[in-house]
Formats: C-alpha cells, structure tokens, sequence
C-alpha cells in the first residue's frame, strides 16, 4: 500500500511538473535581461517589463480586451439570466430543448464561429470591428453564462418565488428582491466565467480585430509569429497572474467544486 | 364597426393576463434572437459559401466568391493528394492527442474524485485550464527551442540535443498540455457518479484492485470516458495556434489552410468547403468512437442516465 | 351571522390530460379551520394552489370576501401561505423575512417593526430577530414561516403540508400551537394535509378527498363517526370493513345482518333500503370481548405497548378483522381461542357504486 502511495505522489508530480515547468520557464524569461534564451538567467531584471509597458500594440490592445470582455460579459450575463430563469421555470419539453440551443455554439469550433462571422458581417456590410468584437465574444460567452446559471436556478426552490408573490410582491419585486440576491454567488462565477472566456479567445478575435480595434490576444499572436520578444513573456505573466486571481474568486464566490462540468 | 372597437377593448385584460401567464417564455427571446442571428445564420452562411464560385479577387467580389452551386471546392480538396495528406495528419494528430490524453487524464480525475488531496490537484488543474492558449504555445515553443531548458538539460547529461521544433511530437506535446485539463474536468464528475461501495463490494468478492478498476470503475465511468474523447478529439482536430506556432511552417493541418484562404491567399469558398469538411471530420470520428464504445462496453443501460 | 370567507365553487382544473381537481365545491366561514385530507395525488394541493391564485381554474369561480378572484393574480389577493418547505428567504434574516409583506404594501418603517415584533412574540421568536434562517432549527423555521404569512393580517392562511418535515414530537406541539394561534387572531384557515391524526385533531372541519373530487365535508366527529362510503371509513382511522345486507329498515333505526347475526344501528344519511349490500364499518378500539354476538376465533396476538391487537377471524364469514384493547382487566385470551364479540358503535357505509 505504501508503494502505492508513493506511485500516486510521484505521478501528481510528474503530471504537474509537465503542466506547470514550461510556464516556470517562461515567467524565469521575463525576468531575464538577455534577449535569446540560454540556460537560467545571470541576474533578474525588469527590463522587458519596461518595454512591454511602452509597447503600443500590447497596450493597445489589453485596452480593447478589458473594454470588449467587459461589455460582452455584461451582455451574455443579462441576456443569459432572463434566458436561464426561463428555460429553468417553465421546465416544458420545448423549453428544455431551448437549453440545447443556447448551449450549442460550444458544439461549434471557434475557429469556424469566428470565420462564419467573419464572412457573414462582412456580407452585411458591418465594418466596425470593435462591434463586431464584442458580438463575436457575446456568441461564445453566452453559452457558457447560460450553463452556470441553469445550474443555479435549477437548485432555487421555486417555493420561495411563491412565498414572496403571496406576500404581494409582482414579478419584478420577485426577480429584484429574493431571486436576484439569492443567485448572487452563481452571478458572480457567470461574469468571470464569461470575462475569462473573452480573455482567453484567440480564434473569434483574429477574423473579427483589424488595425482599428485588435485584442490583445491578437496583438500577442502577431508578435508570436514574427519575432522572438521575451516581452511576449511578460504578456504571458500577466495573463498567468489574471488566470490566478479569476480562479480564487471563483472559489471564494461561488466554489470551485461546483463549476467543474460547466467548462 | 363600433362593436369590433368594443370586442378589442374588451380583450384587454385577457391580453395582459396571457401576457404575465407567458411573461417567464418571452424571457428567452432576446438570448434565443441574437444566437440565431449571429450564431447559426452565419454557420448556415459558411455551408452556402462553400457551394459558390471563385472568381478571383476582384472589386464587387468579397473573399473571391460568387454566388451560386458548383462542387469545384469539394473537387479540388479531394483531387488533389496534398490535401489529403494533410487531413490524414490533422485526424493522425488529433487521435494521438486523444488516447494519451486519455491515458494521463484519467488517474488524475481519479485523484481528484477520490483522494483527500483532491481539492488541491482539482485547484491546480482549473489554474492550468484557464491558462490562456497563446501562453501555453509561447511557453513550449521556448521549452523546445535550440538553447531551450530541454536542450539545456540533455547536454547537462552528455546526451544529443533534439530539435522538436516543426514537428508532429512538438505539436502533440503543445495540445497534450492545452487538452489533459479540459480531459480531467470532463471526467470528474462521472468518477464521483460511481459509488465507491460498489468498488469495495467487487473487492470484497475477491477482485484484485486492477480486477476491480476493469471490470467495474471503467465500465461506469464509460460515458465520461467518451465523452472526454470526443471533446479532446474535436478540440485536437480544430486546433489552429499550436500546430501554426510549434509546427513552425513544417507541419501543415488543416485549420492552417483554412486560416490561410481567409486572410492571406484570401478565397472564401474554397476556405468554406474545408471548414465544412473540418466539421464532417469532427463528427465523423464522433459517430465512430462512440460506436466503439457502445461495442466494448454494451453501452447504454440505466448508468447512463446518471 | 356567519360570514363566507372562501367559496369554492364547482371548480375543476386539469394539467395535460390529468384531471387534478374535479369539480369540487365548498365554503369556508370567517375564522373557521378547514382541512382538506387525502392521499397524495387526491387534489387537495392543487386546490390550494387555487385558491392561492398560482393556478387559474379552467372552469368555476374562486370567491373570496364575495368577490370572484380567478384573474386576480397572486401577488393581489391578500392570502398567507405557509409552505411545506417553509420557503424562506435564506439571504434575509428573520426580521427581513417577516416584514417583506409590510414591506411590499408599503407600510411605514415604524408600524413594520411594531407588527414584526408582536407577530414574532405570538410565535414565541421574540429575540430571534437578527438570526438567518439557516441558524434556525426546523420548528423555529416553521414559525418564522407562519409569521411570515399571518403578519400581513391576511383574508385566508393556507397552509400546504406544514408539519411534514418535523419530528414527531415536535408535529405534536405545533398542531396545538398552530391551532392556538389561528384561534387566537380569529383567522380562516385552510389546510392540506394526508394525516388524517392532524386534520382530525386541528379541524372545525374536514374534507376528505379523493380523485379530485371532495368526497365528504364534515365535522371530525362526523367524518369519523358516520363516513359516506368506504374510501372514507378506511382513510380515516382504522377501521374493519365487515361485509353485510340491510335486513331491516325503520325510520332512523337500521337492521344489518352479518354471518348469523343481525346487528342494529342507526343511519339516517345514506337512504338505505332492505336488501342493500353495504359494510359494517367498526373501529378496532371499540371491538369487545363479550358474552353474546358475533363469534371468531383468536388467529395472532400482538402487543404494541399501550394498545394489544388481536386477529380474530370471523366464523363463516371470509374476513379477518383487528381488535385493540386498551388496559383490559378480563378473561385472558389465547391464540386459537373461540371468543364472542361486541363491535360497539359502529357505522355502516353502502358498498361501491351502490
């Protein structure tokens, strides 16, 4: 049994030596003077987090990530609880199915979503790319907005919506004062779910960015096809830090145990 | 006339009344609207461009393409053996990463389910998940360099250097490391479905743990299993940044042409035609492993439903 | 005089292709504690459900304080509803939960926190104010639920099962206390339950129903005393169900022969004629050993603490009925032993569809 034991230990920490030394590798990079990659680095220095501060094109468009995340996990979110509340209360056949529906851009590669909307809204004749941005990033968010909040509704006991209606509270004191509160920790994990997502998307954002509006996924592919720039590594750092701090608040608001089966 | 005035006037409170009795349905309109919109109009548009004509790059024409029903970019991808081989390697890539993802997947699902530590390594797996995909392909394609630390290390033990990079084992290490956790999560949930007793009353029956893990664990958990597979799978055949950056222009896969006919040598309906047969490649070996499954394990009794 | 509170009136309401309630009708008078009994699945939720106003009849009229109600939605009639589940507000603490009503009529702040408090004294939560509902034990919750529902000084409570979630000990005080309270406000009540130990100890009155349909409406004393047919002699209580035939009938005064013997009583509710086929209805704990009457032999002994049951099969009758004797001081009786019985009061209800 002892063997065993240690066969368990030895493979956690191979699995995650695997997963976790390239990215070691690459925050040891942005703290590393040179500009080629050799061995460890001879001393630390923040050099290349200087030139990634100055550099427009990163600066550019981390600024057009944080405004289209934002504005498409407001979206997917509000859209997503009415579409939710619905699907879960009604609970009929059709309904149920209308479930699937929103759930089915995930079915699709982004890629392919992304080109679709690529050709489609150039068809339409709608040019303005942070627009474009920011429906492109609504489509694949509100899947994922629409999975964690069905989850939370399912587990609302609809008795307390009729307690409160019996009360005298209309629909809309319904939804303000005892539904909304009640799915706050579940809100919160559908915005970083869908903030994240948007972060994370590369596919959608390179067909839908041009010269005017560009993610800074795409700013970062530009670079990773051209050059070798450790303030590439720089980026990579700070999006591992975003990775980090969206996690621990989903595990402070909502629990992480929870969400495992809604990616 | 008046009296149809007074008809109407008298359907007002039914109206209002119909209309909070299917307020809850409406909700669902503005969600269910813009995906149709935005969502399967345009997947619908992809289908239709992949039946037009290429007509060359010229003003009027966006993407090269116009309108009407010619097979010409289905003829040509599959004339010609080039393309060929490179849906074979696309599927070939894709497989590979699907079975070792399988095989590195599972026990730590297995951990996560089961061991108190679970909570930690589940943490850990989440962190490497959200891990942003272009991060991940820059942190290998540094890993695998020349000067990189794998090299580093290799001539630390007096061994040859390898240069992985532009390679198939490059690419296949790049979207092990993006898939594995996508694996793992899905597979958690149908380990933790599976009552532990059930496993101590088949080793209570006199089977060894490995006996045990066989002809009980996996079988149960078969459903997950097949539905980690098909997602590894779809996610392995459609990946674009990791074969594009880790392949370095030596490996060629399809969504790389695909990319290439909507930006670079842009020809929208032969780019359309491929993202279809990407789509058909995808459910193709969706249709295939699930019957494999359905073979080995006689699928598809009560547990499934769970 | 006595006032309507609630009129139901030949309502019926259908979900798909499943009747739920079929219709029924009944009234409720001011004040007045009315239970609706049945299995699972006999309607009496449904009908709740709409006198609450959460359904719409498809046909007949929900009247409450004389006016018909059917399009008025929940959130409009004045009703408190005491949920099986409590259905508490978790993210508002007992005070919150209380004064929501108040709350959603707009009452001002300092009339709130005067009834809040009163009503919390009259459950007996004074104190608890400031607590949530998760640091509340099962029947503090239940409290909290029927404050919740009275504060709002409503025309009716309804209240759907309330004491199904509680221990038994704790069932027991809450009937009295519910009892108590309703009393004391003066309140309508209606109430479903399947505890026919409930609806017969809380009710001023009972309807039994079953099948969507309210089978009979009545007294405690009545329903139990005098059942309508044998759905009802058998739900409420225990009960033996002997077969027999009207032999005799005159006036009040009714003759039922059973294997040999011809027992008599009085039955003036169910138009019975000579020849009908009917059950004599009689309770296990008013069977007595006696001297004289229907003869049985002894087939199994049970003691279960206060109460002995005895088996006793029925000579030449196909039919084996239960006896529950309480501090019995006679003769001693034995398995396979031949006794004589007295059934003591017993009713008679008309064989199905006769």
């Amino acid at each position: 049994m002892d063997g065993g034991l240690i066969l368990k230990r030895a493979y956690v920490a191979a699995f995650f030596l695997f997963i976790f030394f390239p990215l070691g590798v690459t925050v040891l990079i942005s703290l590393d003077p040179r500009d080629y990659v050799f061995g460890l680095p001879p001393s630390i220095s923040f050099r290349w987090y200087q030139s990634f501060i100055e550099n427009d094109t990163f600066v550019n468009g981390l600024t057009t990530s944080l405004i289209v995340a934002s504005i498409s996990m407001i979206i997917s979110t509000s859209v997503g609880i009415f579409a939710s509340y619905s699907i879960t209360r009604s609970g009929k056949g059709f309904m149920k199915n209308l479930g699937t529906y929103f759930l089915s851009p995930l079915l699709v590669p982004t890629l392919v979503t992304g080109i679709a909307l690529l050709m489609y809204l150039k068809q339409l004749g709608m040019l303005n790319s942070l627009i474009n941005l920011v429906v492109g990033h609504t489509v694949i968010t509100l899947p994922y907005s629409v999975r964690v909040l069905t989850a939370v509704f399912s587990t609302l006991d609809p008795s307390i919506e009729e307690a409160a209606m019996s009360l005298g509270a209309s629909p809309l004191k319904v939804f303000s004062k005892i539904v909304l509160p009640m799915i706050r920790p579940g809100l919160m994990a559908a915005t970083i779910f869908t903030f994240s997502e948007s972060l994370n998307d590369y596919a959608v954002s390179i067909f839908l960015s041009d010269s005017n509006s560009y993610t800074f996924s795409v700013a970062l592919f530009s670079y990773l096809k051209a050059v070798f720039d450790p303030s590439i590594a720089v980026a990579s750092v700070l999006l591992m830090a975003i990775t980090v701090v969206l996690i621990y608040a989903i595990e402070k608001t909502f629990g992480l145990d929870k969400v495992v089966g809604m990616w | 006339m008046f009296i149809i005035f007074l008809e109407i006037f008298n359907l007002v409170p039914s109206i209002e009344l119909l209309l909070r009795r299917y307020a809850v349905y409406l909700l669902v309109i503005p969600g269910g609207v813009f995906l149709a919109l935005f969502f399967l109009a345009p997947l619908s548009y992809i289908f239709v461009v992949s039946f037009y004509e290429y007509v060359g790059l010229k003003p009027g024409y966006i993407g090269g393409m116009k309108p009407g029903f010619v097979l010409d970019n289905y003829i040509q991808f599959f004339s010609e053996p080039v393309f060929l081989n490179y849906l074979w390697i696309t599927v070939r890539i894709a497989l590979v990463c699907m079975a070792l993802t399988l095989v590195i997947a599972y026990p730590v699902a297995y951990l996560i389910a089961r061991a108190r530590i679970g909570r930690w390594v589940l943490a850990l797996v989440m962190v490497s998940f959200l891990i942003h995909p272009l991060v991940r392909v820059y942190a290998w394609e540094i890993v695998l360099s020349e000067f990189g630390p794998v090299n580093t290390i290799l001539e630390m033990l007096r061994l040859p250097k390898i240069s992985l990079i532009g390679t198939e084992p490059a690419i296949i290490l790049g979207l092990l490391h993006f898939l594995i956790p996508y694996a793992v999560l899905t597979l958690i949930g149908p380990i933790r479905r599976v009552d532990p007793s059930i496993e101590e009353a088949a080793m209570s029956l006199g089977a060894s743990p490995l006996t045990t893990f066989f002809k009980i664990t996996l079988p149960l958990t078969s459903p997950g299993l097949v539905a980690a597979a098909l997602l590894t799978y779809s996610l392995g055949v459609t990946a674009f940044v990791t074969p594009l950056i880790l392949g370095a222009g030596k490996v060629v896969v399809l969504t790389m042409l695909i990319f290439d006919r909507f930006t670079d040598t842009v020809n929208y309906p032969f780019g359309a035609a491929m993202v279809v047969i990407l789509l058909i490649i995808g459910l193709v070996a969706v249709v295939l492993i699930d019957y494999l499954f359905k073979v080995i394990y006689r699928r598809r009794p009560v547990w499934t439903a769970g | 005089m006595v006032e309507e509170k609630v009129v139901v009136e030949n309502v019926s309401k259908r979900f798909g292709r499943t009747v739920a309630v079929d219709g029924i009708s009944f009234k409720v008078m001011k004040g007045e504690f009315l239970t609706l009994l049945g299995p699972s699945g006999c309607g009496k939720t449904t009908t709740l459900r709409l006198v609450a106003g959460f359904y719409k009849p498809d046909k007949g009229n929900i009247i409450i304080d004389g006016k018909v109600m059917n399009d008025i939605p929940v959130y409009k009639r004045n009703i408190g509803i005491v949920f099986q589940n409590y259905a508490l507000f978790p993210h508002m603490t007992v005070f919150e939960n209380v004064a929501f009503g108040l709350r959603m009529r707009k009452t001002p702040e300092d009339e709130v926190r005067r009834r809040v408090k009163t009503m919390l004294e009259t459950v007996g939560l004074a104190g608890m104010e400031e607590r949530y509902p998760r640091q509340l034990s099962g029947g503090q919750q239940q409290r909290v639920a029927l404050a919740r529902a009275l504060v709002i000084e409503p025309d009716v409570l309804l209240l759907d099962e309330p004491l199904s979630n509680l221990d038994l000990k704790l069932r027991l005080q809450m009937r009295k206390e519910i009892r108590r309270i309703q009393k004391r406000l003066g309140i309508t009540a209606i109430y479903v339950t399947h505890d026919q130990g409930e609806a017969l100890s809380m009710s001023d009155r009972v309807a039994v129903m079953n099948q969507g349909k309210i089978i009979q409406i009545g007294s405690p004393t009545e329903i139990y005393e005098k059942p309508v047919d044998s759905f009802v002699a058998d739900f409420i209580g225990e009960a033996n169900l002997i077969d027999g035939r009207v032999e005799m009938v005159e006036g009040e005064r009714v003759g039922v022969r059973v294997g040999d013997t011809l027992l008599e009583t009085t039955a003036d509710h169910l138009r019975l004629k000579k020849g009908d086929e009917v059950f004599v209805v009689a309770r296990p704990e008013r069977i007595r050993p006696s001297r004289e009457g229907i003869e049985a032999v002894v087939e199994d002994a049970e003691f279960l603490g206060q109460v002995r049951r005895y088996y006793l099969r029925l000579t030449g009758l196909d039919a084996t009925i239960k006896m529950d004797l309480v501090n019995y001081v006679g003769e001693e009786i034995n398995v396979g032993q031949k006794i004589r019985l007295n059934l003591g009061r017993f009713a008679v209800v008309k064989k199905d569809g006769g």
